[in-house]
């Protein structure tokens, strides 16, 4: 639980503070290039999974 | 009464240079004494000041020695606070104009699509790479809508139909790539894995 408690409330700061950033006319450029880096993150670290998905068996539909 | 002691001694010079006509005869330019026009009264005899001031001793030119200010610790210490909040004024209007510099160079950097895009980008991969219960958001709204799985009431989970003709339907599902195994949740996600979805 305390694991759990630790991790959520380390990304509801990070949200807040990306939100705070983002009202500001500078912070809000910071903000959409950080967005961006981390969509080539996820990108980058479940490739293998988004590419799973485009195999035959996955596209066959149920006959 | 500087001027009036140098005056003194241009007349006593003159005075002194004074030739009459036969004591001038040896002379290459002969002196020519002031005459004085008729009916203009005599001057006065000059007063020798010099000789007279040399005769009683006294000092033609009283030496006089600057004075020399007295160093005050107070004040040097006030004079280097100075020269240090200048100097620190200085640093800290460089650093502004760095800072000023650098903002505007953000804010004129493009951004394209505004920040909804790359979060309508991240909420897509949301849908598409957590799994739950063994197959992921996406993956299920597809089985629902190709009628592979509906919500049943008595488990409150999604559930893959079994198709009349026997055997289990083809799996229509993403092969996940690591088996059977839950995929381990990344940390770019808030969610955490293995939570049952209610639908």
């Amino acid at each position: 639980m305390t694991s759990a408690l630790s991790w959520f409330s380390t990304w509801l700061i990070m949200i807040l503070l990306l939100v705070v950033l983002a009202k500001i006319t500078w912070g809000r450029t910071i903000v959409y290039y950080l967005l961006w880096l981390a969509v080539a993150l996820l990108l980058y670290s479940h490739a293998d999974e988004l590419t799973s998905m485009f195999n035959v068996s996955a596209l066959q539909l149920n006959g | 009464m500087a001027r009036a002691d140098s005056m003194a001694t241009i007349d006593l010079a003159l005075s002194q240079t004074k030739l009459s006509p036969a004591a001038g005869s040896n002379s290459s330019t002969p002196a020519v004494a002031p005459q004085i026009a008729p009916g203009v009264p005599a001057p006065a005899p000059l007063t020798d000041k010099l000789t007279g001031k040399a005769e009683q001793g006294e000092k033609i030119f009283p030496e006089e020695t600057p004075e020399i200010p007295e160093v005050d610790d107070a004040q040097v210490e006030e004079r280097n606070t100075s020269v240090f909040m200048t100097a620190a004024g200085s640093t800290v209007n460089a650093a502004k104009d760095i800072w000023r510099g650098t903002r505007i160079k953000l804010e004129r950097l493009p951004a394209p699509g505004s920040i909804l895009l790359p979060l309508i980008v991240l909420l897509l991969f949301f849908f598409l790479l957590i799994p739950v219960n063994g197959n992921t958001r996406l993956a299920w709204l597809w089985l629902v809508l190709t009628g592979n799985a509906e919500i049943g009431q008595e488990a409150e989970t999604a559930t893959p139909i079994k198709s009349e003709k026997g055997g289990q339907t083809a799996d229509t599902t993403p092969a996940p790539a690591n088996g059977n195994q839950v995929n381990v949740i990344p940390f770019a996600f808030p969610i955490m894995t293995g939570a049952a979805e209610d639908f």
